[in-house]
């Protein structure tokens, strides 16, 4: 039963692509950890569900070979594996590990040039903060940041980037630029999980400095002191989510689901992680390794 | 052939470094102020190029345009620096930036929010 294969990874990715779409009425925090847990899962189950495919391909084409694999490796039945769907799960291995180091060494480089530059003030006279994660990281300022804000703003900007910083949200982002690298249909997943790392950041900050408007009326100010017409990643969007986080900062603080956030987290990650499991056709390795 | 092995980017931080010297300069004067003896057109090139960045400013000299740097050295850093930035929070980056930029119509809603609670922006 072939199709049977594909079922875990297709449940798993079938909700990414559902909480792309959909948002979750719960905190920010709690948003950002589902959806990365999905993100996360996605990826094993469909790497584990092509490379099963994959090596029973290979044993449909070199049976010798396949006599001395480990049974739980292959499928039930000795039916081959059809050659169009063999070399399909080989072409889309290769080019996920390919898209896979093209991400990873994007990140190393993108991350040692800006620890270069945190460490010192960022000579430019756009106001801006970036988080830059690892032991030679810190909050990256730029001169016109200091230019434009006050004490107070400052102070909100740099909670802001802190939080980004005590939370490891790069893990975060590293899980899911990686899922919707290899993914496509889990971009939107993607998106909404940065906007909600944001909005985990803007809310922290607001508890620190205890004032929700004047982390809104500061990032309203940054924003409008961007280069503006500038080429950078958004016209695809056209919606750099700003908008959306002074909103929700003019209203009222999201409650923060003390119950609701950890079920839903938990629930996520034992059926993502299962499904996950299955993909790796791990529980059939676990019954014939001990039953 | 030394000339055409140049990085892209290293011959146009020569022409610039040319026309900072000497400016206000033209295309040839900067071609025999480059060494190993470039192509007319390549500098030419690289000219109009800058010219379109907004690194050189120019005027028209005759039948001929004369160069000199729109931006001073310290500016053309930052900008690198700002560049280099620019895509920190897009879709494929571990880096989070505090804002990024606006489209306009976020901006223009973004300053009617904060017209309405009377901030300057």
């Amino acid at each position: 039963m072939i199709w049977l294969t594909f079922l875990p990874a297709g449940i798993t990715l079938a909700l990414g692509v559902l909480l792309g779409r959909v948002g979750l009425p719960l905190h920010p925090v709690w948003t950002a950890r589902v959806l990365c847990t999905v993100a996360a899962m996605t990826v094993p189950a469909a790497a584990g569900t092509l490379g099963f495919v994959a090596v029973n391909f290979w044993a449909t084409l070199e049976p010798a070979a396949a006599g001395r694999m480990p049974e739980w490796a292959l499928f039930g039945d000795d039916e081959p594996v059809p050659v169009p769907l063999g070399v399909a799960a080989i072409v889309l291995l290769v080019a996920g590990l390919c898209v896979t180091l093209r991400l990873a060494s994007r990140w190393v480089a993108e991350v040692r040039s800006a620890q270069d530059l945190a460490q010192s003030l960022l000579e430019s006279d756009v106001p801006m903060a970036v988080s830059v994660p690892g032991r030679r990281g810190g909050v990256l300022a730029s001169r016109g940041l200091y230019q434009v804000l006050g004490a107070a703003e400052l102070e909100v900007v740099f909670h802001h980037e802190a939080s980004h910083l005590r939370h490891g949200h790069h893990r975060y982002l590293a899980a899911g630029s990686l899922a919707a690298g290899l993914l496509p249909p889990l971009r939107r997943l993607n998106g909404r999980m940065r906007f909600s790392l944001e909005r985990w950041a803007d809310e922290d900050a607001a508890e620190a400095v205890a004032d929700r408007e004047l982390v809104a009326l500061t990032i309203a100010r940054v924003a409008l002191l961007q280069p503006s017409g500038e080429p950078g990643p958004l016209p695809a969007f056209a919606d750099s989510g700003i908008l959306r986080r002074v909103e929700a900062l003019m209203a009222r603080a999201p409650g923060r689901n003390p119950v609701t956030g950890p079920v839903s987290l938990l629930g996520t990650g034992l059926v993502t992680g299962a499904l996950a499991l299955t993909a790796l056709q791990i529980d059939h390795a676990f019954t014939h390794a001990f039953l | 052939m030394a000339l055409s092995r140049r990085p892209l980017g290293q011959l146009e931080a020569e022409v610039l470094a040319a026309v900072a010297a000497g400016g206000p300069i033209s295309a040839a004067d900067v071609v025999a102020r480059i060494p190993g003896e470039p192509a007319y057109t390549t500098i030419n090139t690289i000219l109009f190029r800058l010219h379109d960045k907004g690194m050189l400013a120019r005027v028209r000299d005759g039948r001929q345009f004369l160069y000199r740097t729109a931006v001073d050295e310290a500016r053309v850093v930052a900008d690198r620096m700002h560049d280099h930035l620019r895509h920190a929070s897009d879709s494929g980056s571990v880096l989070n930036r505090f804002v990024q930029s606006l489209s306009p119509e976020e901006e223009l809603e973004l300053r009617r929010i904060l017209a309405e609670r009377g901030a300057a922006p």
